[in-house]
């Protein structure tokens, strides 16, 4: 039975709702007794899915290179991705936001490798750093966007960090704190606060915009005459170098209580759409409500996203000239992947595609940054299976993961075939170490950083790094851009990627060969070189999705 | 007996490589939703691996895959119950009976659609392919292209339609 022109008008009817996810149940009905009863509707039927999924190839294949060829150097293509992305990059930002911070409030941040320094509990007057136990913690740094600090010399909290009370301060940048009890402040650099305890802070000089929900009530910024408390609010105040403020209450209602130079005391009540000076003597003066003069948690989002696509656009280039490389023995950046694609990719041109892995098993994932792909390790049976064959006597493991859990039996992220000389396994132990064991002919060798991992580092993104060199004998594991431990090789001379698996143990003594990874990868590279720390900082510092490393730390950011 | 694993494992991933886009395509004819359909090909894929031992090299390994693919749609069947895109066993099978029969012809047409691709002048193009980039709706291509949604659901009927009339058109004039 060939079709008539209206039953094929009809067919399309029902397949564009079909596509469009929009079909009705009894249109789907009507769509069913057609497939089933004419071989005519069930070839156009077939057709037509199809050419859907060769669309998506199409647009894929071409949208692709239409943002390659525009990413040399246009800032349109940026404005044009951040513009497309930019709804969902939002959401996945603020999803990526509660994910770092809700769990991590009674965690200390440690994202260095070594460990915190412990503070005393009477430290009021010292130097604020991260917390190191819950009873000190009186609020969350949250977000940071290009902070410099006062001291550079100290060691400084991250995004995520949980803080102690006692001063905190920074000469550039912003900051979001949320404390304990609820209050968020907003700080914009440059500025000298203390933090009191989890509803209080005092503030010496610079801007904060605060919002204080019902349960925070009472919280209070102590200024240089006076005292600000809250009475259910959103204010702003700004601390002059002269110790003069101005106090502007955008909703709500706030007591302001002082005294002025001569010792009489002063009082006011601020509500919503008021403002009022105090100047260096305490004396208290009405003032315009002026508008847009402080950055609220609405700015900060949107400036960490810009922050967000800069470091994607970085990273980017970087990736090409790492694909490029020709010290780059294999190199998977996980991006640019269908969401249903079996292959990941491998970039470099060396390889001309038989460096591609199959993935078994894995789901593709979101990476370091919102758009950016990565391949998530759940199931037992989720690896990517190699097919290189390549034997190294010099060699740099290089990977960005994110661990969900690590129990008893850790974390593989590649191993090699078993049982011969050079076959080589690189993964995180129960305890947290990184591992490199390598099969010398007669034994097994294994070389175990100190312990990287802590349960703070989970659900976060990691660079890790090893350097084997057998020809000097020395093996190297770097912890997010910073060495971590130095070894003597004992006897093993090259490691041996034949039959590799990423994300899945293999037969090695101790492992269990029927297990995966419990995380997702989102970059990995391997190349014939032994790359030193500052290649290898250089890597974590573009890669990196956080404001991690201040401009202080940095090498390529100063 | 090592080597003779380590060769069907390298034939395993060479095969997985080639063939994976047709696999998904037969897939998502019988369950058209992408959703599923992605979640289905991941359990293809894990049985072909585990059961890749029972496979004979040489014979049709497409074929031997889609039957694995054939038995996971069933299985999903009951558990996609409730959705309203999938159909029922009789017509499963033949869907699948057809599409096994016409994949030289869905090869051929997957070659003309980007000739067809060609032909469109550029808003329409750009629309549809902003709509089918992973990822991506109508409500992104309507975004990108400077239209309503719903000026974007009608734009795209009329596009899928012309593009299907194109390649089944090229495809005519292509056969003896």
């Amino acid at each position: 039975m060939s079709l008539s022109d209206q039953d094929i008008i009809e067919l399309n009817e029902l397949l564009d709702r079909l596509v469009e996810n929009s079909i009705t149940l009894e249109q789907k009905k009507r769509l069913e007794l057609w497939l089933e009863k004419s071989d005519e509707a069930r070839r156009f039927y077939v057709s037509y899915i199809d050419m859907s999924v060769s669309l998506g190839h199409y647009a894929d294949e071409t949208l692709g290179e239409i943002e390659k060829e525009e990413n040399g150097g246009s800032l349109n293509n940026l404005f044009h991705f951040v513009q497309s992305w930019m709804p969902l990059a939002a959401l996945l930002l603020f999803g990526l936001y509660l994910y770092y911070t809700l769990p991590t409030q009674v965690l200390d941040e440690g994202t260095e490798p070594e460990p915190l320094a412990q503070n005393s509990s009477s430290q009021t007057q010292l130097p604020l750093q991260a917390a190191t136990t819950e009873h000190e913690i009186v609020a969350v740094l949250t977000k940071s966007i290009g902070l410099q600090w006062d001291d550079p010399s100290s060691r400084h909290p991250n995004a995520g960090s949980a803080l102690n009370s006692g001063r905190f301060g920074f000469s550039k940048g912003m900051a979001q704190l949320e404390f304990m009890q609820g209050a968020t402040a907003i700080l914009e650099g440059p500025v000298k606060t203390t933090l009191v305890h989890d509803n209080a802070m005092e503030l010496k000089l610079g801007k904060l915009r605060a919002h204080v929900p019902r349960v925070a009530v009472g919280f209070s910024v102590d200024l240089p005459m006076g005292k600000v408390i809250d009475l259910g609010t959103d204010f702003g105040i700004e601390v002059d170098d002269e110790g003069s403020a101005e106090v502007y209450v955008f909703r709500g209602k706030i007591s302001y209580q002082g005294i002025d130079i001569e010792g009489n005391e002063v009082r006011a009540e601020v509500s919503g759409g008021e403002a009022i000076y105090l100047d260096s003597f305490g004396v208290l003066t009405p003032l315009d409500m002026p508008l847009g003069t402080f950055a609220g948690s609405a700015d900060l989002a949107s400036r960490s996203l810009e922050n967000a696509q800069k470091r994607l656009s970085a990273w980017s280039v970087m990736s090409q000239e790492l694909a490029s490389d020709n010290k780059t023995l294999l190199y998977y950046n996980f991006d640019g992947h269908d969401s249903w694609s079996r292959v990941l990719k491998d970039e470099t041109k060396r390889n001309k595609g038989s460096g591609d892995g199959a993935v078994i098993g894995c789901q593709w994932s979101e990476g370091r940054w919102p758009g950016k792909g990565a391949l998530q390790f759940s199931k037992n049976n989720d690896r990517v299976c190699l097919n290189i064959n390549e034997s190294l006597q010099k060699a740099t493991l290089v990977a960005w993961i994110k661990l969900d859990s690590l129990n008893r039996e850790g974390a593989p992220i590649v191993f090699s075939k078993p049982h011969f000389n050079g076959a080589f396994g690189w993964s995180i132990n129960s305890f947290g170490k990184l591992v490199l064991e390598v099969d010398s002919g007669n034994t097994v060798e294994k070389y175990e950083s100190a312990v990287a991992f802590s349960p703070d580092r989970l659900g976060r993104w990691v660079h890790l790094a090893t350097s084997f060199d057998g020809e000097n004998k020395w093996i190297s594991h770097f912890i997010n851009g910073r060495a971590f431990s130095r070894e003597k090789l004992s006897l093993a001379e090259s490691i041996s990627l034949k039959k590799g698996l990423i994300g899945h143990y293999q037969a090695f003594p101790n492992h269990n060969p029927n297990l995966s990874m419990k995380g997702s990868i989102d970059e990995f590279a391997i190349f014939d070189s032994v790359w030193d720390e500052t290649d290898i900082r250089k890597l974590y510092e573009v890669g990196c999705p956080r404001d991690d490393f201040t401009s202080q730390d940095s090498i390529l950011f100063p | 007996m090592t080597i003779s694993q380590d060769d069907r494992s390298a034939e395993l991933v060479q095969l997985m490589m080639k063939y994976q886009r047709k696999l998904f395509g037969y897939i998502i004819t019988l369950v058209p939703s992408r959703a599923d359909a992605e979640d289905i090909l991941q359990e293809t894929s894990l049985t072909i691996c585990e059961k890749f031992t029972d496979y004979e090299s040489g014979t049709n390994f497409y074929s031997w895959a889609c039957q694995i693919a054939f038995w996971k749609v069933r299985a999903a069947r009951k558990k996609f119950a409730t959705s309203k895109v999938i159909f029922n066993e009789d017509v499963l099978e033949v869907i699948s009976q057809t599409r096994v029969e016409m994949e030289e012809e869905l090869d051929e047409r997957h070659h003309a659609l980007s000739h067809c691709l060609k032909k469109l002048n550029e808003r329409d193009r750009r629309m549809v392919l902003v709509r089918y980039e992973s990822g991506h709706n109508v409500k992104a291509a309507a975004q990108a292209c400077g239209r309503t949604i719903q000026g974007a659901y009608k734009a795209l009927n009329r596009i899928r339609k012309t593009l299907h009339d194109c390649v089944s058109l090229e495809v005519s004039m292509e056969s003896p």
